[in-house]
């Protein structure tokens, strides 16, 4: 017989990561059926109902839960255990005969610390987020905020204090920079050069940056400046303090802007900046392109378009035309193993972690006539609503499906589990899909990826269907996994990797076109 | 997008981005200096800072609002100076960074090549005046400074004896009648007019308050006129250059450096004239011009309220 | 615009957060510090942005150094001796006024030490003739209660002090304000723990009778005696001041001993209040208890500041008070104290904290000084090292340091001085507290001693408050206009000082 057992540890914090590894571990344990440790705040207790954890557990939003069902005796000992593992976590270097320093508890001690700081990376969650911020800034420190659900009040307020001070706020919601060579957040190694990119989307920059490295072009700065910054109520403050600072950079000869696209008011703001740059400014809204560019701007059309002028430019040469075809080989694979599917077989299933690559491939669907859906959906798309029919374009690192969990780029189980299920559908064609390197992704994403690609086609397989899987990885020799070998595990189980997430989507578009 | 989890990612063939460098700020090869006097208003509080400037006699360092200023012993002390002990201190520049972080803890602010020690400094106030000497002998202190200022203006001029002559003769008549408007219109003249770090107009401005200070005590409507041209100062601050802002808002607070608050009282009150000879010499070393500007607006504050007298002079 | 300050050759970062981005900078060639974040204010979003508008402000910072100036140039000189009725002004006339401890408080809600010295206290001055007859005088509000605090005095656990009582008159040279105490009745059956029986009456009685008199003509004899000297010698010598006193009794007494055998007075009056000092090693507490009042005052009043002026207890709840929010108490239910318990006795018999002696931690003494008194940390189960870190760690949320009052097993560093309301929310480092047990019922005495904290939500309350006074209209913007800083206001004679320190 099940039991329910719970503790509260009162005023004690722990961030999100922490107790997820916590709960992970207390799941592992023999006899416990469920488990969860969390931050007795509204929301996160109405996630317990999920769970199948409630409890009536007296504890405000600054004490710590611990709820574990399971049977009775497993249950008091992983409690037990959990007391010991977050009470022994406790200690800042005090205690007999430690040496003495002040808690390493405030921004202010943190820059008596280290006097020469540069700059504050803050990661904790949204609602302290800005004012975490705001503490940097008047202490004189740049800011990037990876936090999210930040107020756009908040946002405001903080971006233009900064701007007073002539401090740049790469955020909220920024999780990609590269800032002195050093990456930031999720962000790829690539070598030191002359281009300088400033970006609204994080896997954007990723892909940008990435392939700059791959051309042997390298980058000066490469500058986040969160989601929602080129929105009406926040007016570019960022991008255009970004686009100045780079324009003032004597290492800078290329300047690179990436962005969904601003209402036209904003857009003309920036493009009129940019004209005055005094270097070439490449310019990509990712599915807008503009009309009519002030002289030194250059319009882009892909992420890989983008990457491609940007190299050429700072080599002098002229910028090269964009992509519209996959290449003859990756046509002639896909070609044969179209030839081999079943009649049933006529959707894409695109499987993304970066929510970027998602809308990039949606466009390239919408230019060709082709429908979708998406829990993400661009102009022309319609919302998934969670039933798998035609083409679908999921980004599995929105909200909805890393409510409680961690994003599909740290830990992929949960879009292995999407890609494996793709196997029994009989409307499966291809399944289309990202792989993301650098730092702050998983060690091994391939290996997982491989292995489910592998079992959608097995099942396929076994009732007369075969699948094209068709990917790109994102990433350069220089990151921490190794970017060869990712890509071998993909390629050994069938998976055609292209060089790019555009060609990648013009190669399912290419294929759905000739099933439909 | 969500959180991203502790897993700390073993780096394989990974070229060094940039040199580790060591912190600056943990190399012992700092250089001590200790702080011989502080003046009254440099914060006895902890506080992190950057220095704003610097020169190879002076290093203005901004917390907040105010610039504390390291210099060296011969510059004189103010409210807002560090005077340095060290006499040997060659050039300011090779010890100082402008734009670098000062962390100050315990009476010692730390930067990336020195180490500032004042826990033993004596604070410095301005010296109290004496009694005031009869009218007469001021008057004739006051005509003896202005033509030795006179002297010193025909081979080092400036926008005061210059184009801004009219308005400060301005000033000084809207002083006289305790005209506040007039006063402010004359101000918002002054402040910034001139170049380098301290432009002539605030040199002027912060003398003037000097003078009025010393003549407004027990004077309601005096006090009540001094109010409304230190506010119409303050409203102007973002005109001028940081340094002058400092001491026009020191200036407007009272506080005045040594070399300024000698002159004052040598004027009132020292009945010796190769004293206040010296003094005068002392106040007018300041810079190029900028001793002189401040002595003009000094003379001029005093003259506006002073009784007047026939063969007051104009400075 | 200028070029930016960001871009150079290498990159240093603060990491607030997650701690996996800090190693990754670390691997990938940056150097981080990485903070070991909490929620600031217990998780209170407003108290959190209202902390980040008043942290590095101008306007903030400069109101501190002048407050923290005020402070530290306080000269508190023992001046005399008085009779509270003739000196704190709300008790002139015959107004029927008890002050007490700690912020305000109704006569219903007080605790069982509280409401027995109140009522003592009644029968003390003779308005009642019976501990229950003064009960039905004060049920029916026929006697006023106040906050000792809003009369300019402190008191020690209950801290009753009613008209007819002696009060030290501690002045501070520097700036002229005052602060008054009572004295030490000393250990047993005494009316600041609530005991009100004939003996307790009797006492007190002889005080006013004999030591007063006595100490007053002493006084008159030594002239004022500075304060800060004696206790800055006793903090050498194990003493901290709040709950160790005998050192600072000691000295006070060699103080006054040839001017007490010369002094015209009775001999018996002498002997007697030779002995009543001797006897009695807490004696010092009230003077210093005075003493720090004085130096805390002397920083009230400042606008925006954010340093603490007084942190006092009434047995319910826990007050603060900063020098920029003006007479306004952040009030919330005290901490427990975590201590050793008198053999018999258990946290079950406890009172809440109680009474004005948190003031000595206000002014940079008490548990702040803790590396000077290391015996104290036996109550809680430490080490002499314990101490030190507790000492270290309160540097974490003050202005500065003062120079009067150096620790010797900090390497005769200064004590830490100007606590700072901010810091305290920033850091999430309390004020630590030493502080005696009293039973909750009145009359028993005290029952142990330890460590306490001062409660978060004071502080957090107090910065808020703080953020509302600067701000030049409602809602969230980063800091006030330009303006002239308090600490550079026009300081023509006769302005800026003085005015708004009494409550």
């Amino acid at each position: 017989m099940a039991t329910t057992r719970f503790k509260v540890f009162a005023n004690l914090y722990k961030d999100s990561v922490t107790l997820m590894q916590l709960g992970a571990k207390l799941r592992e344990r023999d006899g416990v059926a469920q488990a969860s440790c969390l931050m007795a705040t509204p929301a996160n207790l109405a996630q317990l109902v999920d769970a199948d954890l409630v409890v009536d557990a007296p504890a405000s939003p600054s004490d710590l839960l611990v709820v574990v069902r399971g049977d009775a005796l497993s249950c008091d000992e992983a409690i037990a255990a959990a007391d010991e593992l977050l009470q022994s976590a406790g200690a800042t270097g005090d205690g007999g005969g430690a040496a003495f320093s002040l808690p390493l508890t405030s921004l202010a001690i943190g820059v008596e610390r280290a006097p020469d700081a540069d700059l504050a990376l803050i990661s904790v969650p949204g609602d302290y987020a800005a004012a975490e911020a705001m503490k940097a800034l008047s202490l004189g420190l740049h800011v990037m905020l990876f936090s999210d659900n930040v107020p756009v009040a908040e946002e405001r307020a903080i971006k233009t204090f900064a701007r007073a001070k002539n401090l740049l706020v790469m955020g909220p919601d920024c999780g990609t920079a590269i800032v002195n060579g050093v990456p930031l957040g999720f962000a790829n190694v690539v070598r030191r050069g002359d281009i300088g990119l400033v970006a609204a989307s994080g896997t954007g920059l990723q892909e940008v940056t990435c392939r700059i490295h791959n051309l042997g072009g390298g980058i000066s700065q490469a500058l986040g400046t969160g989601g929602r910054d080129l929105k009406e109520e926040i007016g570019g403050i960022t991008m255009l303090q970004g686009l100045a600072a780079l324009a003032a950079d004597s290492r800078t000869r290329v300047i690179v802007l990436i962005s969904k696209p601003p209402s036209p008011a904003i857009a003309r703001q920036i493009e009129d900046a940019a004209g005055a740059a005094g270097k070439p400014v490449v310019v990509h809204f990712l599915g807008a392109t503009p009309q009519r560019l002030p002289a030194g701007l250059v319009a882009a059309t892909s992420l890989r378009h983008a990457a491609d002028v940007a190299v050429a430019l700072a080599r002098g040469e002229a910028p090269p035309v964009a992509l519209t075809a996959p290449s003859a080989a990756a046509l002639a694979t896909v070609d044969k193993q179209a030839a081999a599917m079943a009649s049933t077989q006529k959707a894409v299933r695109a499987l993304f972690t970066g929510g970027t690559f998602c809308y990039e491939a949606q466009l390239v669907f919408i230019a060709q006539g082709l429908p979708c859906r998406s829990n993400a959906p661009a102009n022309g798309a319609s919302a998934f609503d969670g039933r798998y029919d035609g083409h679908v374009f999921l980004d599995l690192g929105d909200d909805d499906y890393t409510r409680g969990r961690p994003h599909p780029m740290i830990d992929p189980s949960l879009r292995d589990a999407a890609v494996r299920a793709q196997g029994a559908d009989p409307q499966t064609a291809a399944i289309l899909f990202d792989v993301v390197l650098g730092f702050g992704s998983h060690e091994n994403p391939a290996g997982g990826l491989a292995q489910a690609l592998a079992d959608a086609q097995r099942e396929a397989r076994a009732h007369g269907r075969t699948i094209a899987m068709i990917g790109h990885v994102c990433g350069t020799d220089e990151d921490p996994q190794d970017k060869a070998e990712q890509m071998r595990q993909l390629e050994a189980v069938g998976a055609v990797i292209v060089g790019s997430n555009v060609e990648a989507a013009l190669l399912a578009a290419h294929l759905a076109a000739h099933r439909a | 997008m969500q959180i991203p989890s502790a897993l700390s990612i073993a780096p394989r063939n990974l070229p060094r981005v940039g040199q580790a460098l060591p912190s600056r700020y943990a190399d012992m090869s700092c250089a001590a200096l200790v702080v011989e006097t502080a003046g009254y208003l440099v914060p006895q509080a902890d506080f992190i800072g950057r220095v704003h400037s610097v020169f190879a006699q002076a290093c203005n360092i901004a917390v907040g609002d105010m610039l504390l200023t390291v210099c060296v012993p011969r510059a004189g002390n103010g409210a807002t100076t560090l005077c340095l002990a060290d006499r040997t201190v060659r050039d300011l520049r090779d010890l100082f960074d402008a734009g670098e972080r000062v962390v100050c803890r315990d009476g010692v602010a730390r930067t990336g090549r020195a180490l500032l020690h004042w826990t033993g400094a004596i604070v410095w106030r301005p010296d109290e005046p004496g009694p005031m000497l009869a009218p007469a002998r001021i008057d004739e202190h006051l005509r003896a400074a202005g033509l030795h200022l006179a002297r010193q203006r025909r081979t080092r001029s400036s926008v005061i004896d210059g184009r801004a002559a009219p308005v400060v003769a301005a000033l000084r008549i809207a002083c006289r009648a305790l005209d506040g408007a007039a006063a402010a219109r004359e101000v918002d003249r002054l402040v910034g007019w001139g170049e380098g770090l301290t432009p002539a107009g605030d040199d002027f401005l912060v003398g003037m308050l000097a003078g009025l200070d010393a003549l407004a005590l027990g004077d309601e409507r005096r006090q009540r006129f001094r109010a409304v041209l230190a506010a119409a100062v303050i409203a102007r601050l973002q005109r001028t250059t940081p340094i002058a802002a400092h001491f026009l808002r020191l200036a407007a607070g009272g506080h005045y450096n040594e070399p300024l608050v000698a002159l004052r009282n040598a004027l009132l009150g020292e009945p010796r004239a190769d004293a206040v000879v010296a003094a005068l010499r002392r106040a007018l070393d300041i810079g190029a011009t900028s001793g002189a500007d401040t002595v003009s607006g000094l003379l001029a504050g005093l003259a506006a309220w002073l009784p007047a007298s026939p063969t007051a002079a104009s400075a | 615009m200028p070029a930016t300050t960001l871009f150079k050759e290498s990159l240093t970062v603060i990491n607030v957060g997650l701690k996996g981005f800090a190693d990754n900078v670390v691997a990938a060639g940056g150097q981080c510090v990485a903070l070991d974040w909490q929620p600031p204010a217990q998780g209170d979003r407003d108290g959190a942005w209202a902390l980040a508008e008043v942290l590095n402000h101008p306007a903030v910072e400069a109101a501190n150094a002048t407050a923290l100036a005020r402070f530290i140039e306080a000269n508190p000189v023992l001046t005399g001796v008085a009779t509270a009725r003739d000196v704190l002004p709300g008790m002139a006339g015959k107004r029927r006024l008890i002050v007490h401890a700690g912020p305000p408080i109704e006569w219903p809600a007080m605790c069982g030490p509280m409401r027995g010295a109140v009522l003592g206290a009644v029968v003390l001055e003779g308005w009642a003739d019976s501990v229950d007859a003064a009960l039905r005088l004060v049920a029916r509000g026929h006697v006023e209660l106040e906050p000792c605090h809003h009369q300019g005095a402190v008191g020690p656990m209950a801290g009753i002090i009613s008209p007819s009582m002696p009060v030290f008159v501690v002045e501070n040279r520097a700036a002229g304000n005052r602060a008054y105490c009572n004295f030490n009745e000393g250990l047993g059956k005494v009316l600041r723990f609530g005991a009100n029986g004939p003996e307790v009456i009797t006492r007190l009685r002889m005080m006013a009778a004999v030591v007063a008199p006595t100490l007053r003509a002493v006084l008159a004899r030594t002239g004022a005696i500075e304060l800060k000297p004696l206790m800055a010698q006793a903090l050498n010598m194990g003493d901290e001041v709040h709950n160790r006193n005998a050192a600072a009794t000691a000295l006070f007494i060699k103080r006054i001993a040839p001017a007490l055998i010369e002094a015209d007075v009775a001999r018996a009056d002498a002997t007697a209040t030779i002995q009543f000092i001797a006897g009695n090693d807490h004696f010092f507490l009230n003077l210093s208890m005075a003493a720090c009042k004085a130096m805390c005052d002397a920083a009230a009043g400042v606008a925006g500041s954010s340093m603490v002026t007084a942190m006092a207890r009434n047995g319910v709840n826990f007050g603060v008070r900063l020098s920029g929010t003006g007479d306004t108490w952040f009030e919330a239910p005290a901490n427990p104290v975590n201590g050793l318990y008198f053999p018999g006795y258990s946290i079950a018999d406890a009172a809440a904290d109680l009474g004005d002696s948190a003031i000595t931690e206000t002014a940079g003494v008490g548990g702040f000084a803790m590396a000077a008194a290391p015996a104290i940390v036996k109550f809680v189960g430490g080490t002499p090292t314990d101490a030190i870190h507790h000492s270290l760690r309160m540097r974490a949320i003050t202005l500065g340091a003062n120079p009067s009052f150096t620790l010797p097993a900090l390497d005769f560093a200064a004590a830490a001085a100007g606590i700072d309301a901010r810091k305290v929310v920033d850091c999430g480092v309390l004020p630590v507290i030493n502080s005696g047990i009293a039973h909750r019922e009145a009359g028993v005495g005290q029952i142990g001693a330890g460590v306490t904290t001062a409660p978060m939500a004071c502080f957090t309350a107090a910065v808020k408050a703080l953020a509302r006074s600067l701000r030049p209209h409602p809602g969230p913007l980063p800091h006030a206009g330009e303006g002239v800083s308090p600490s550079l206001a026009p300081a023509l004679r006769g302005e800026g000082r003085g005015e708004g320190r009494r409550p």
